[in-house]
């Protein structure tokens, strides 16, 4: 139960995010403001536990996300494991603190939102555009929001990993 | 640094590319219909968003009506004059419509003909929301099972939307207005007119331009007597969307690239953001598609 907690909360982490946040954030310049959950979950099981947890929750996530609302299946799934891997296999060692963490997870963010742009631009499906509305509205709120949330879970999921390890060792590895 | 130069993950890391890329390729064109799993997988996700959704919108409303109490005064002045205008309006509709009805029938038209312009209304909750800007897009609670059908027009109570572009059995996702972009395979450019000089005025929308937040027509005659402030409604004559529903008003307009043809900026009457129900707009007659 307490292995597969993650898989629940992340869950409901992606169906409130669709469901309920649009709801509540504001409209700013015609821009929608939105706080990526299940995205700072994955990078964040990336950074305290381990990169196969990541790549497979990415995986899966990113895969519920194509279905949803997505032009073409893959993208985010691709894009979401392998962000979650790497953001492991360059930051995660022993001399991880909070804000050094959240500074790191600023990386992943606009390292997946780069990724998953060039995506849909190769395919044709987007043209990105470097006005200010979009850098500042869209990117950077977006980040600042993500770390906001990020912060709020990182205490609670950094203990939930270390008793994990504790009772049963590495999860994959 | 660890070895992430060892040829298995590299290899792995190739591999996964590859796979990933003929899967987005496989899956990117609009494909009649979906699979099963795809449907029942997100007909059971958009079943637990809709049960959280509804919940989230009672609170929402109720924020929200504290917010706009302190306008009630001027909007409440400002309904009445529409009050008035629609009585109006409507007297003249009625008198319009008898004439319609009789010239119809002095000229024989057929059913489906007379039908043509009777279009449904299905009324649908937004769900949830995409949330990023690659693929803007809503679910919406009506499916296949309520007779939704691909690319059939969406609109809200202010204009068009965006067009159905994926249905499975109890949910749909509409794809918005930000999607038509000329270089897009997937987006449907649509067939415009202005309104109130239908048989004048014809452009092509197939741009949105996402730094200003305008909608491009194209391909307008330079003599067409479109200018700024007319009501930009579809035409019908894209076969893809019932003609007469509010697209938006002229914006500017300027001659083109290649000073053949006219340009225009066209502002959306829609807001596409913070949709709380949409219209799915229903042609009655097959034939006449």
């Amino acid at each position: 139960m307490e292995r597969n907690v993650v898989w629940l909360i992340l869950f409901a982490l992606f169906v409130v995010e669709g469901a309920v946040l649009p709801v509540f954030l504001p409209v700013i310049h015609g821009t929608q403001l939105h706080i990526d959950f299940v995205l700072t979950g994955v990078l964040l099981i990336g950074l305290l536990y381990h990169r196969h947890s990541a790549l497979l929750y990415g995986v899966c996530f990113g895969f519920m996300h194509d279905l949803m609302y997505g032009q073409m299946l893959g993208v985010f799934a691709f894009t979401m494991g392998l962000t979650g891997y790497l953001i492991n296999l360059f930051f995660a060692d022993k001399y991880q603190t909070m804000f050094r963490d959240l500074l790191v997870l600023v990386v992943g963010f606009i390292m997946f939102h780069a990724i998953v742009s060039v995506f849909y631009y190769v395919f044709g499906l987007y043209q990105p555009n470097f006005t200010w509305n979009y850098v500042f509205l869209d990117l950077l709120l977006r980040v600042a929001l993500n770390l906001l949330f990020a912060a709020i879970i990182y205490v609670p999921t950094k203990k939930h990993y270390q008793k994990m390890q504790v009772r049963y060792g590495s999860y994959f590895a | 640094m660890i070895r992430w130069f060892a040829n298995r993950k590299v290899l792995i890391f190739l591999f996964g590319i590859l796979f990933f890329i003929a899967v987005m390729g496989l899956t990117i064109s609009n494909r009649a219909q979906m699979t099963w799993p795809e449907q029942f997988f997100k007909d059971t996700v958009g079943w637990f968003q809709g049960v959280v959704n509804v919940p989230a919108r009672v609170v929402g409303d109720w924020f929200g009506e504290w917010q706009q109490i302190s306008n009630v005064h001027e909007e409440n002045e400002a309904l009445r004059k529409q009050l008035d205008q629609f009585a109006r309006n409507s007297a003249r509709l009625n008198q319009l419509e008898a004439d319609n009805v009789r010239l119809q029938r002095a000229l024989d038209f057929t059913e489906s003909q007379r039908a043509l312009h009777n279009y449904k209304f299905h009324y649908a909750d937004v769900i949830s929301i995409s949330g990023n800007e690659y693929n803007p897009s809503l679910l919406i609670n009506l499916g296949s099972k309520d007779g939704i059908k691909l690319d059939m027009a969406v609109t809200s109570v202010e204009g068009l939307v965006g067009r159905i572009s994926a249905v499975t059995q109890y949910h749909s996702t509409v794809q918005l207005l930000h999607e038509l972009d000329e270089n897009n395979r997937t987006s449907r450019p649509m067939a415009a007119t202005v309104r109130g000089a239908e048989g004048k005025s014809f452009g092509i929308i197939e741009e949105f331009d996402r730094s200003k937040g305008l909608l491009v027509m194209t391909k307008i005659d330079p003599l067409d007597p479109l200018k700024k402030g007319d009501v930009v409604v579809t035409s019908g004559l894209g076969q893809l969307f019932p003609s007469g529903l509010v697209i938006g008003t002229v914006k500017s307009r300027k001659i083109g690239d290649f000073g053949i043809t006219h340009v225009a900026e066209i502002q959306p009457a829609a807001t596409l953001t913070k949709l709380r129900e949409v219209f799915v707009v229903e042609v009655p007659v097959a034939e006449s598609r």
